[in-house]
Formats: structure tokens, sequence, C-alpha cells
């Protein structure tokens, strides 16, 4: 889309580690956050989870880290207000922002395709990988479109219809023809280059683990026990 | 082992819900090694035969078919459309609902994996496919990154990838003009190699240069073929008038990019003044006239259209004065009729069918916007956004999906927009359209990628 931002995704190690690497700290660090409840032991998991992030090149502009911080301070507020304890209310903030950024630490640095190829590898049927990567790929493209008429709809918009009504009409309506419109194409699509669940599929580049997923799965496991000590070692 | 050419027999298809056949009593013939030019007018029943060829109508788009379409010797509906698609590329006209990943050689490799390529010669194939499209520059590039003709290019090198016999064509569209001559050249080598290529162009004027024999369909049928027009009506030269739009020392880059997409860039268009910015995929148009609407906030410098800074926000106001057609009309369209498309637009209500008429949509008045044809979609755009009367008019690659006729209708209609006050500025990479819209040209540079280098 032309009126895009356009970027190159940097290809950081951490874009390069292998899915499953990312996916099981991923999972790993949130079922733990699940058992902790010291405020150091969770503050841990998330300092993990922002190195990798940072390392990962993903830089949150400053009206997102503006929004998170104004949520995260109402979230917190909230829970003080019911309980009447910090310790409290900063447990399950911390705890909630370890949910809320260890799984991105995989969405946000791994592409559909690579995910795919991963998936491709298990014996999952390739229909199933195949409407994952649809899936995936639809959002941006389902953005991009909205993007594109959220712009059309603005530049004629003469004032004379309610706002409720212009986002009616010229949002979901054309929204809707897209979806359909981009079922048909993507499964004509599919067909013409040869995609068909029922065959077996090539793997042009099929991604191993290596030893950055071993160092990185080595660093995870390191943070958790850190966590894990600060929690039950400590005071025991 | 399928590898003969295609030919139709008698072929004729309704759509279901329309009286009006769009293909009727078609019969053709594709011989290996031949090119063959199919034309028409828009909605003639180019893509439906298309899609015919493909299997795809009626395997996956329902309609009433009758005839038949031979591949080699077999029966094309007794065929899967999988075992069709390793005898026969289509590459559609809209690139974007093609892709599946996120970049080039992933994508080039997705349909060698679907057809089971062993994975050791993969990445050969990737580097021979984009050799031959000269897009060799483009290796390792998001395709987020990419101008629609580098898709373009792109999505053709996937399909010489597939190495299949017959190759259907959509391609022109939105190739620039060193882009085409490179895919005519490739055209030519890959016939030699004996390889059947179906081409639907409306620049009939650059496909005659390769193209053995052209068939022409008008209203579905087989017609006689025109003369192809070598020129197209010129504007009338005026005088300009004060300032409409005038940017001063613009500079912009996309974020997270370090390289300048303008860099003290200026411009001043008076009224009734009309400026062409001709040049290749990705050099930088559509940005500016995003900019020029407001769309995009540029990193430095100055623009005012019609006394408005559209970086101050007031797109309302702005969008009073100054109308953008987008080089994809999908997105502006957006009532259930065509009439009420004009209608919801037009400054008097004596307009819409004065607009309608002039740019040959009459008599599909009550049709939905989004059943129209690429091309018919594009001149309803046109016709809505004139309706408004717009001070500005800010056009993005008009001849996308225009025959002759429709594309000189369009040409006059916009001469006289001109002879009644209005601005035009247009974004192309068609030369025909620079020189017949033209009080003058700026010309843009590539700005993403290197010119290709000449085919071997």
């Amino acid at each position: 889309m032309i009126f895009a931002r356009r970027r190159n995704s940097p290809a950081t190690v951490i874009h390069r580690l292998h899915p499953f690497s990312k996916m099981a700290a991923g999972m790993g660090l949130s079922a733990l956050a699940l058992c902790l409840h010291s405020p150091a032991a969770l503050a841990v998991l998330l300092a993990f989870v922002f190195t990798v992030l940072a390392a990962a090149r993903i830089r949150p502009t400053l009206r997102q880290l503006l929004s998170l911080l104004a949520f995260f301070t109402v979230f917190s507020a909230v829970n003080f207000v019911i309980n009447h304890d910090p310790a409290h209310a900063a447990t399950y903030t911390l705890r909630f922002a370890v949910f809320l950024t260890a799984m991105p630490m995989l969405s946000l640095t791994t592409d559909p395709q690579q995910l795919t190829r991963a998936l491709a590898a298990t014996p999952l049927p390739a229909g199933i990988s195949m409407a994952l990567l649809l899936v995936w790929r639809f959002f941006p493209l389902l953005a991009a479109d909205v993007r594109q008429m959220r712009q059309a709809a603005r530049l004629r918009d003469r004032g004379d219809i309610s706002p409720a009504r212009r986002l009616y009409r010229g949002v979901l309506v054309p929204l809707a023809f897209s979806v359909i419109e981009y079922t048909d194409r993507v499964t004509l699509a599919l067909e013409l280059r040869g995609f068909s669940p029922d065959v077996d599929r090539t793997c042009a580049n099929r991604p191993r683990i290596g030893q950055a997923d071993v160092m990185f799965s080595l660093l995870a496991l390191t943070a958790s026990c850190a966590a894990a000590w600060l929690q039950w070692g400590v005071g025991a | 082992m399928i590898n003969q050419a295609i030919q139709t027999l008698e072929l004729s298809l309704r759509y279901s819900g329309q009286n009006a056949r769009a293909l009727d009593k078609v019969s053709l013939e594709l011989s290996p090694g031949e090119i063959v030019l199919v034309s028409g007018p828009t909605g003639c029943g180019k893509s439906t035969l298309g899609l015919i060829l493909c299997g795809a109508i009626p395997g996956l788009i329902p309609g009433m078919l009758s005839g038949s379409v031979l591949l080699g010797r077999e029966d094309l509906s007794t065929l899967p459309m999988r075992e069709i698609a390793g005898v026969l590329g289509f590459l559609l006209q809209n690139v974007e609902q093609q892709t599946f990943t996120d970049q080039v050689e992933e994508e080039i490799a997705f349909g060698l994996e679907n057809f089971c390529v062993p994975a050791a010669e993969i990445p050969g194939r990737i580097e021979e496919a984009l050799a031959l499209v000269d897009a060799r520059h483009l290796a390792g590039r998001q395709l987020s990154t990419l101008s629609a003709g580098e898709r373009q290019r792109v999505m053709l090198a996937a399909l010489l990838a597939l190495r299949q016999q017959i190759l259907i064509l959509e391609p022109l569209a939105y190739l620039d003009q060193a882009a085409q001559q490179m895919l005519l050249r490739l055209l030519l080598r890959l016939a030699e190699q004996g390889k059947a290529v179906l081409i639907f162009e409306h620049r009939r004027d650059i496909v005659h240069t390769v193209a053995h024999r052209e068939i022409y369909l008008q209203e579905g049928r087989l017609a006689v073929a025109p003369e192809v027009r070598a020129s197209f009506p010129r504007i009338r030269q005026r005088k300009p008038g004060p300032t409409v739009l005038d940017i001063a020392q613009l500079d912009f880059t996309w974020s997270g990019s370090d390289q300048s997409i303008f860099s003290s860039f200026s411009l001043t268009v008076g009224q009734q003044e009309s400026v062409v910015l001709l040049g290749s995929n990705g050099s930088g148009k559509s940005t500016l006239m995003a900019l020029i609407m407001g769309l995009l906030r540029p990193t430095g410098g100055r623009i005012t259209v019609c006394n408005h800074d559209p970086a101050a926000g007031a797109l309302r106001l702005l969008a009073r004065d100054a109308a953008f057609i987008f080089q994809h009309p999908d997105h502006q369209l957006f009532l259930p009729y065509v009439r009420d498309e004009v209608a919801s637009q037009a400054a008097e209500p004596g307009a819409v069918q004065a607009e309608l008429a002039d740019m040959g949509l009459e008599g599909l008045e009550d049709r939905h916007p989004r059943s129209l044809s690429m091309g018919q979609k594009r001149r309803l755009t046109i016709a809505a956004a004139l309706a408004r009367q717009p001070k500005l008019l800010l056009l993005d690659e008009p001849s996308v999906g225009q025959d002759d006729l429709h594309l000189s209708r369009i040409i006059c209609r916009l001469d006289r927009f001109l002879e009644q006050g209005g601005t035009l500025l247009t974004a192309t990479h068609d030369r025909r359209v620079a020189e017949a819209l033209a009080d003058r040209i700026i010309r843009f540079q590539e700005q993403t990628a290197p010119e290709p280098a000449p085919c071997a």
C-alpha cells in the first residue's frame, strides 16, 4: 500500500531464532507469572522480556509508551482501591504486563512464513498451517484497507453526514466487501499457485534449532530460576 | 502429460443473476510459441475468458458455461485446478491479493513448494526467475516496501519460476515504460522457447510490437479489432491563473527509513493548469499526492493547497476544494448504486447523469459499483470527483484499465474541467497520457531501486 509506512524489518538475532524457541519462552514465562506473587520476581521476568524486545529493536513510539503508562497507572489504581494493598496492586500490574509482553516476543519478531515453515515440520495438516498463514497475513492487509477506506471517507466528507453514518458507509460497508473479495481472491490465487491441502509440499528453508536458540532458552531459564529464587528462595 | 496449448470451441458464459452473456460463442486457439493479444473495451469479457481458461469458472465461480475448452488434448472441465496450474500460469491484474508471504524470495518459493520442487533446487529457480524479470535488485526486500509495479514484477517471477507451458498475463497496467519493454522482450524469449502466451491488455500499441495476432472482444463476442490509436486528443493550452498549489522546499522521508523521497522539492501550479508527474514505479508520485492531500505529513517544507495547509489537519476544508482519485478505485466506492456514488458528491443534481454519460457509464446507473470492471470503477470515481466541481483534481494513474476510447473520453472531460476553471495534477507512468494531458511535465527519477538492466 502506497500510504502505508514503509519499513524493512530489522533482522536481529531474535528474529532469526526458531519460532518454537520464542513460543516456548513466551508460554513458559506467562505460566510462571501466574504462579508468582512477589513483585520483585515478576519484575525479573518483565525485565527479561523487555531486554529481548529491545534486542529485537522493537521500540514503541512515545504515544504508545504514554498510552501504556496511562493504562497501567489506572490498572494499578483500580487494584489498589479494591484491595488497599500496594504490594497486591504491584503484583497484579506486573503479572498483567508479563502476559501482555511475553507472547509478542514471538508475534512481533516472527514472519508468518517462518512460523508456517516451523509448523510444517510437525504432524499438523498442511491446510491448518496454511490457514494460520492466511489469517496472519489477512490482518495487516485488512488494516491497510481500513486505513485507505478511512482516508477515502475523510476526503469525501463535506460535513453533511454524522460520524456514525460515515463510519458505516465509508468503512464498515466497504470493509465487508473487502473481506468477502479477499476470501474469493485468496482461494483463486491459492489454486492458481498450485496449493492443495491434501498434497504434500516441500520446504525451501526449514527453520532449525541452532546455538542461538540454546543460548536464548538458557537465558530464559536463568531469568525464570532467578524469579523463582526471589519468590521461594529468599524468604524460605 | 499435457504439453500443448489451448483451444476454445463456441464458448459461452452467463453469470448467475445476469441476463446478458459475459461471453458469447468465443472460439480461439493458442499454439505453442505464439503470443496472442486479447483486447477489447473494459467489461467486454476478457477477465471472464481468463478465469475460464484457468479453470476458475466454473470450478470456483459459478456460471452457466457452454462450449468446451481443450488444454492440449484434454477437456479442461475434467482436470482439477491444481493440474491445470502445473501447465498454465495466470497472473491476475491485482497482485496485492495474490501474495501469501511478505518477502520477495519467499513469495517466489511459495508456488515451487506447492509443486513439491526439491528444496535444494528452489534457490536456483528463484535466482533464475528474478534474473528473467530483471529484478535481482529486489531480492531480500519486503513486499510491503515495493511499489505496485515492482510487486507485479515479483509476481511475474513467481509465475516464471514454475516453468509452465502456457502463460496468461494481465501485466502491463502498473508497469512503467522500462518494465513494459523488459516484459515484452521477455515474452518474445519465452515464445522462442515454445511457451504459449495469452496477454490481456488495453495497451494494444505496446503489445502489437510482439504479438503474433490479436483477438478482439466486444460485449462478449469476437469482433474485428479497430485501428490502434496513435495519439489521443490533447488538452488545450491555457494561460495559468492564480496559484492553486504551492509546494516549497518539501522534504519527506518514510518513518524508519534513511532514504529521502523528497529533498527541497518545489512546485507551483496555477489555476487552469494541467501538470503531469511522469515517472517510473516507486518514484514517489503517489506519495507526493498523499502529501498534498494531508494524508502524509512532510518532514520539512511547506505545502499550500487552495489556501489551505494540509499539514494543519483541516482535511474537511481541504476536501471541499480538492479531490483525490486513488490508484485503486475500490476504496473510494461506498454506496449500493452507481447513480448514488455520483449523486452523493454532486454539487448540482443535474450533474449526475451528465457525468455518468461523459464517462461512458450510462445504462449502468442501477448496478452495484463493486460489480463493475476495474476500468469502469475507475471512471466512476472520476465522475464522482468531477461532480463535486473541485478547484483542484489529483488523479493517480488514470489510464489503468482504460481502453483507447474511454481514455479519450476521460481526456476530453478533463479538458472541459480545465476550461471551467479547474486545475489538474496527474501522476502517471504512461507517456501517452502525459503528452495528452500536460501543460507541463515534471519527471520523477527512480527512488527505491536502480533502473533495470537490459536483457541479455
